[in-house]
C-alpha cells in the first residue's frame, strides 16, 4: 500500500490571547492520498483555515502556536523543519491559493513579473532546474495553462487590469509554476461569481488530471465540495466530526451536525417553507462545552454526550464519525 | 392617532393569515411598478478626470411587484440588482423612467416627500456590522426610526420595541447591549427588528444572508419567511445565490449587465428557462449532491463591463446560440403566462430543448 502524500495526526493549534486560550484546532487527523482532491468543510471559526495554515507553518506566532501533533508530508515531519527548510517547501512542493485574489497579488508589479519571481526563486536559484533565460517562456506557458486569453500581451499588465476570475487564474498559475505535489486552496471561489466559479473549478480539476497533484480544498460551500472532492472531512469547533468518501458521506451522513448542515442549504427546486436549521450558535473556542462540543445543539444528545468527548469511530468503508450514537469509543 | 394605524394593520394581516393559512397569497395588485428605468453613473478616469464615461448600471428595466409576494432579483456582481433596490427605495434618483409605489410616482417626489413615504418601506443589507450604528444600543437602534417618523412615543413605543424584539427572536436583556456584542446572525436580527418597528409594507432584502454561515442563514431565511406571512409583507429579494432566490421567491427576475433578461414564476424559471444566460446560471450552480453532476456547459469569457456594454443583446459575445441578429437590441417580450424574456432566439431555443 502506498504511503499517503500528507498525513496530519493529532494536530493542535492554539492561540494564546489575553482573554484565554483559543483552541482553534483541537486534535485533527486526516490523510491525503496522491492525486486526490480532499475537502475540508465547516462554518466560520471551525478551524479549517487554521488547519491549512498549520500545515504550511504559517500560523502567526505569537499568539498562535502548534502545540501538538505531526504533519507528515512525503515522509517528513514538517513540524520539525527549520524555517529555512520550510521556505523551500512552500511554493515548491506545497503551494496555497487564498480566497481573495485582489489582495494576494501585489498591485505595483505586473502579473508576469510576479509569476516570474516565484519561478526564478524556486526553479532557477534554488533548484537550478531551468536557466534564467527560460523564465519568460515559462511564464507565458503557465498563463496558457490556466487559459488566460492572449497571454503574450496580458503578461505585462497590472493586476487591476485583470478581472476577479483572471486574477484567481493568475494565482493558480503562480502556484503551479513549480509543480507542487500538493495545492492547498482556501476558499478558492468565494470571492468570484458563480459562472466564474464554475470555470475555476473546472480548471482546477483539469489541472489535477494533467499534473497529477493532490488538492486540499477548504470551503464553507457544500456545493463546491460535492462537485470537486473525492473525500471530505467536516469540521466543527476545532475537530473533525465526520470524514469519508464524498458519495457515502453526502448520501448517508452519520454525524448529526453533518446532517443538519446538508439540510440547511437552500437548493434550487426545494419547496418554499421551513429550512432545517441548527438551534443555537457555534460555541466559544475558549470555553467549549464539556463532552461532545456539538451536544448543546444536537437533537440526539444523550447523557454521555455531556460528559465525555467522543472518539472517531469507523462506521464502514472509510467513513468515520465522532459521535456516541455510533459508539464513540465510550472510554476516553 | 398615527400610532393606531400599524396596530390596525397587524389585525388585518392576522385576519388575512387565518383566511389563507400558511403562505400569504400574492394578490394581483401591483405594489411596485417599474417602467423603463435607467440609471447611469458618471465615472471619471485618467489624469485630472479627463476621461468621462457612463456606467450603464440599470438600462431600461421593466417589472412590477405584486402586493404580498416575494420578488427575487438574481444576477452576478455588477449586474445592477442593488442599484434597482436603491432606486425603488428612492435613495438614488433614476436617470430616466418611472417608479410607482402604491400608485405614488417616486420620480416626481422631492426628498422630504420620499422620506415620508419611506416609512412604509424597509431595507436589510448584507453586512449588519456596517449597517448598524456601533454606538447605538439595541434600544436606541429600534426606537430611532419611530422617533424620526413620529410613529409612537412613551409606553406605546416601548411596547412596540418589546413586541418586535420577541418577533425577531431576541429578548429584553439584549436591549442595552451594543452591536459588537452580538454574533452576525443576531446582528441581522436587530437589523430586521429596526425595519419591523415601522410596520412597513415593503422590504428590500439586499443579500440578507451572504455574510452568514449556512446554519445561521437558515435561521434568518426562516425568520424572514415567517414574518412575511405573518405581516403580509412584500419583499424584493436581491441575491447572487440562485438557491436562496429560488427557495424564497414567488417570481424571479434575472439581470445581466444592467438589463432584465428574463422574468417568470419560479417554477417556470426552473423548468422552462428560455434565456441562454438564465440557463447558464441554472447550470453552473454547484449541486449539493455528488450523484448529480453539474450538467452545464461552462462558457468562456467573463461578464462585460457596464461602461462599454456590447451592442444589442449584452450576452451575445458569450452566448452559444448567438446569431448576427443578436447585435440588435432584443425586445423584453411576453411569451405567455407572465413569462418575459429578452432574446431574439427564444423560440428556436425552446424548440430545441423540447426535442
Amino acid at each position: 500500500m502506498s504511503e499517503p502524500l500528507l498525513k496530519v495526526q493529532g494536530l493542535k493549534t492554539y492561540f494564546f490571547l489575553e482573554r484565554g486560550v483559543v483552541k482553534a484546532v483541537d486534535g485533527v487527523d486526516f490523510e491525503i492520498k496522491k492525486g486526490e482532491i480532499f475537502g475540508v468543510v465547516g462554518e466560520t471559526g471551525c478551524g479549517k483555515s487554521v488547519t491549512s495554515l498549520s500545515i504550511l507553518r504559517l500560523i502567526p506566532s505569537p499568539p498562535g502556536k502548534i502545540v501538538e501533533g505531526e504533519v507528515i508530508f512525503e515522509g517528513e515531519n514538517l513540524l520539525e523543519k527549520s524555517k529555512e527548510e520550510m521556505r523551500k517547501i512552500r511554493g515548491n512542493r506545497i503551494s496555497m491559493i487564498f480566497q481573495d485574489p485582489h489582495t494576494s497579488l501585489d498591485p505595483v508589479f505586473t502579473v508576469g513579473y510576479q509569476i516570474a519571481e516565484s519561478i526564478e526563486l524556486h526553479q532557477v536559484i534554488e533548484q537550478h532546474l531551468i536557466s534564467a533565460e527560460e523564465v519568460p517562456r515559462k511564464v507565458i506557458e503557465m498563463l496558457k495553462l490556466v487559459k488566460i486569453p492572449d497571454p503574450e500581451h496580458r503578461v505585462v499588465e497590472y493586476p487591476h487590469m485583470f478581472s476577479g476570475g483572471m486574477k484567481q487564474r493568475t494565482m493558480i498559475a503562480m502556484m503551479l509554476s513549480c509543480n507542487p505535489s500538493l495545492l492547498i486552496a482556501d476558499e478558492p471561489t468565494t470571492a468570484v461569481d458563480v459562472t466564474i466559479q464554475a470555470q475555476i473549478l473546472d480548471l482546477m480539476r483539469e489541472l489535477r488530471q494533467k499534473l497529477g497533484m493532490s488538492i486540499l480544498i477548504i470551503t464553507h460551500n457544500l456545493g463546491v465540495i460535492a462537485e470537486m472532492c473525492d473525500r471530505v472531512a467536516v469540521m466543527y469547533a476545532g475537530n473533525i466530526v465526520e470524514q469519508g468518501d464524498l458519495k457515502t458521506l453526502f448520501k448517508s451522513p452519520k454525524h448529526p451536525y453533518t446532517r443538519a448542515l446538508l439540510e440547511a442549504v437552500p437548493k434550487v427546486g426545494t419547496k418554499k417553507g421551513e429550512l432545517a436549521s441548527i438551534p443555537g450558535m457555534v460555541p466559544s473556542l475558549i470555553t467549549p462545552p464539556p463532552g461532545c462540543k456539538f451536544h448543546p445543539r444536537c437533537p440526539y444528545a444523550m447523557d454521555i454526550c455531556r460528559k465525555k468527548f467522543p472518539q472517531m469511530v469507523e462506521i464502514g468503508k472509510g467513513q468515520l464519525a465522532r459521535c456516541f450514537l455510533y459508539g464513540g469509543g465510550a472510554k476516553k | 392617532m398615527i400610532s393606531e394605524v400599524p396596530e390596525a394593520k397587524i389585525k388585518e394581516a392576522e385576519a388575512k393569515e387565518t383566511a389563507t393559512p400558511g403562505e400569504a397569497k400574492a394578490s394581483e395588485e401591483k405594489l411596485i411598478e417599474v417602467k423603463d428605468l435607467k440609471k447611469y453613473f458618471l465615472t471619471k478616469r485618467g489624469i485630472f478626470a479627463r476621461e468621462k464615461k457612463w456606467v450603464h448600471a440599470v438600462d431600461d428595466v421593466n417589472f412590477n411587484i405584486r402586493r404580498g409576494e416575494v420578488f427575487g432579483l438574481v444576477g452576478e456582481s455588477g449586474c445592477g440588482k442593488t442599484t434597482v433596490g436603491k432606486l425603488i427605495l428612492g435613495l438614488i434618483r433614476p436617470t430616466a423612467g418611472e417608479i410607482y409605489f402604491d400608485g405614488h410616482n417616486l420620480t416626481e417626489y422631492n426628498m422630504e416627500e420620499l422620506r415620508k413615504l419611506r416609512k412604509r418601506m424597509g431595507v436589510i443589507y448584507q453586512h449588519p456590522q456596517s449597517s448598524l450604528n456601533p454606538r447605538m444600543t439595541v434600544h436606541t437602534t429600534l426606537s430611532r426610526p419611530m422617533e424620526i417618523h413620529k410613529i409612537a412615543e412613551g409606553g406605546k413605543k416601548e411596547e412596540t420595541i418589546l413586541r418586535v424584539l420577541k418577533e425577531v427572536g431576541l429578548n429584553p436583556q439584549h436591549l442595552d447591549r451594543y452591536p459588537h456584542e452580538f454574533s452576525g446572525g443576531q446582528q441581522q436580527r436587530i437589523a430586521i427588528g429596526r425595519v419591523l418597528v415601522l410596520n412597513p409594507e415593503f422590504v428590500v432584502l439586499d443579500e440578507p444572508t451572504s455574510a452568514l454561515d449556512v446554519s445561521v442563514q437558515a435561521h434568518i431565511l426562516n425568520l424572514l419567511n415567517e414574518l412575511q406571512s405573518k405581516f403580509g409583507l412584500t419583499y424584493l429579494l436581491i441575491s447572487h445565490d440562485l438557491g436562496i432566490v429560488d427557495h424564497m421567491s414567488d417570481r424571479i427576475g434575472v439581470m445581466y449587465v444592467g438589463k432584465m433578461v428574463e422574468l417568470a414564476d419560479k417554477e417556470e424559471i426552473r423548468k422552462n428557462a428560455l434565456h441562454p444566460y438564465t440557463r447558464l446560471l441554472l447550470a453552473v450552480v454547484p449541486i449539493v449532491d455528488p450523484e448529480q453532476k453539474r450538467k452545464g456547459v461552462v462558457l468562456k469569457g467573463e461578464v462585460p463591463s457596464a461602461i462599454n456594454p456590447p451592442p444589442g443583446c449584452r450576452f451575445h459575445p458569450r452566448c452559444p446560440y448567438a446569431k448576427p441578429i443578436c447585435k440588435t437590441e432584443p425586445k423584453f417580450e411576453d411569451v405567455g403566462d407572465g413569462h418575459y424574456v429578452a432574446c431574439h432566439l427564444w423560440r428556436a431555443i425552446s424548440k430545441e430543448s423540447s426535442r
